[in-house]
């Protein structure tokens, strides 16, 4: 906690136009105000705001739909703030005993697209990407988007569908098979004979 | 105020509706750019446009497909800056993280430049006497994608190489938050050598997509959004007898166990849950501290940048 809140405190917010901006604002005056709002039902349900970025203001950018970085500390399953995708700065904290009641926590979630473990054990890095039921999984990476040749999608309410998008479900989504079973009886006849490569016409 | 028009067959097009949305600066609040919102017409234009142009694609072949996908690999990767900027401008991400994007829709490019080998089909000899058995893919028709504003160049770069490599040809319907990048693209796909109605861009909000889930010439709906719209997308164009694949939200979580690196996983949870101000469906939003992970001690020591 203490690591990540002053982690969180020290990232540069600003225009995305400036290279020393590490974070820019969020899309829209009704995103920032969403998310605003969802930051305040933490605080009402119980949970500790251990970084609180609501009132964040960006330097001659008053009007931009600037959002502070967020640290949640003590988030419980039932609160909004968990329920819900923030789709916004906001990091909340859930505490668990152990390795398998985290597995659960993160299997009784609707969604399943991705998740990671930080760990130096190779056996609870194993048991966990064996036993979350999520598509896309990071040992020690935290963002584990799959390179091209790969396909990306999530497990659960985070895909309605068949198919991955990009790498090989991709291709498949995109194309259908045709089997072809032929037989070609013996003709005696005779052809005409041609002089270029038969891939060049 | 610049009008953000939509792309079809081959050159722009501004359609006969007349309703535009706004599209904002987020970084400053002002409203720099109107987008033309697509009624029916408009999309059947783009969609007909596209099933008139799948008749030669289709057709060509493998070595054409890959030289104009080769060529539109390199006219995306000189315009990385172009085309992050753009995105910076109107999603309001940082240009650097906007430039990680671009990179990771080229990466998609460079695996549909491999269509050839993607394509093989299998072969099975004499599986009875004098009969052959072999299969073969062949593409669907006009694939439509509907994109996300958190990444309006990459998102879209997942969908319309590797179906247009596999011969299809396609509309997009990008977010109306951030439409800029896909008319850039647009516009390199045809300097490529991809040839007019191919790739096809309508904006537009509900009526737009609406359109597209209706329309008997669309084969394929690509969608990745919320789950509440996912789910619509997949229920709407798959009782229409399309192909759906609609990706929806997120909740991410991140496991920290009490013997992971702590200066390590906080930097990489930071970067991963603030990151394009956590505008990504694979931005860490929980954190699971497990035993005594919460509680670690910790000493700052160099500051490493988000990314």
């Amino acid at each position: 906690m203490a690591a990540v809140s002053e982690k969180a405190r020290a990232v540069k917010v600003g225009p995305g136009r400036e290279p020393d901006s590490e974070m820019g604002p969020v899309v829209t005056a009704a995103a920032k105000e969403r998310i605003v709002g969802l930051i305040g039902t933490g605080a009402e349900q119980g949970a500790e705001l251990a970084v609180d970025g609501r009132e964040l203001t960006v330097a001659g950018h008053e009007n931009g739909f600037f959002v502070g970085p967020t640290v949640i500390d003590r988030v419980a399953p039932e609160m909004d703030v968990y329920r819900e995708e923030i789709f916004g700065p906001v990091l909340s904290v859930v505490r668990a005993d152990d390795v398998d009641a985290a597995i659960a926590l993160i299997n009784s979630n609707p969604y399943g697209n991705g998740t990671a473990i930080f760990t130096s054990s190779g056996e609870a890095a194993r048991r966990f990407q064996r036993g979350v039921n999520v598509g896309m999984i990071g040992v020690n990476v935290p963002i584990p988007v799959p390179m091209a040749y790969y396909s990306f999608g999530g497990w659960k309410d985070s895909l309605f569908g068949d198919k991955h998008i990009h790498g090989p479900e991709g291709v498949s989504f995109y194309t259908r098979a045709k089997v072809v079973t032929s037989r070609w009886p013996h003709v005696e006849h005779a052809t005409g004979a041609s002089y270029h490569f038969p891939t060049a016409t | 105020m610049r009008t953000v028009t939509h792309w079809i067959g081959g050159k722009p097009a501004t359609g006969e509706s007349t309703r535009t949305g706004p599209v904002w600066n987020p970084a400053t609040g002002e409203q720099q750019a109107e987008v033309l919102l697509a009624s029916r017409t408009d999309v059947d234009a783009a969609v007909r446009a596209a099933a008139a142009a799948f008749q030669g694609w289709s057709q060509s072949s493998l070595s054409n497909r890959t030289k104009i996908l080769f060529s539109f690999r390199e006219l995306v990767n000189s315009r990385i800056q172009d085309l992050a900027e753009i995105i910076s401008d109107e999603h309001g991400k940082v240009v650097s993280d906007a430039r990680g994007e671009v990179q990771r829709g080229l990466e998609v490019i460079e695996f549909a430049c491999g269509i050839p080998t993607l394509l093989k089909g299998d072969y099975s000899d004499q599986v009875s006497t004098g009969v052959d058995l072999f299969s073969f893919r062949q593409p669907l028709g006009v694939c439509a994608g509907i994109t996300p504003f958190n990444f309006p160049a990459m998102v879209p770069m997942w969908m319309h190489p590797v179906a247009i490599a596999c011969g299809n040809t396609f509309v997009l319907k990008p977010s109306e938050r951030d439409p800029s990048a896909s008319q850039l693209v647009a516009e390199l796909w045809a300097e490529a050598g991809l040839p007019d109605g191919v790739f096809n861009v309508v904006h537009g909000d509900k009526e737009a997509v609406d359109a597209l889930l209706d329309h008997p010439d669309v084969a394929a709906v690509s969608f990745v959004g919320s789950t509440p719209i996912a789910k619509y997308i997949h229920e709407r164009g798959t009782a229409n007898g399309k192909r759906v694949q609609a990706l929806g939200g997120a909740k991410n979580h991140a496991v920290v166990l009490p013997d992971a690196p702590i200066d390590y996983a906080s930097d990489h949870l930071v970067a991963a849950a603030f990151g394009s101000a956590g505008e990504r469906c694979m931005a860490i939003s929980a954190t699971v501290a497990v035993g005594g992970a919460a509680t670690s001690s910790w000493r700052p020591s160099a500051r490493r940048p988000v990314r």
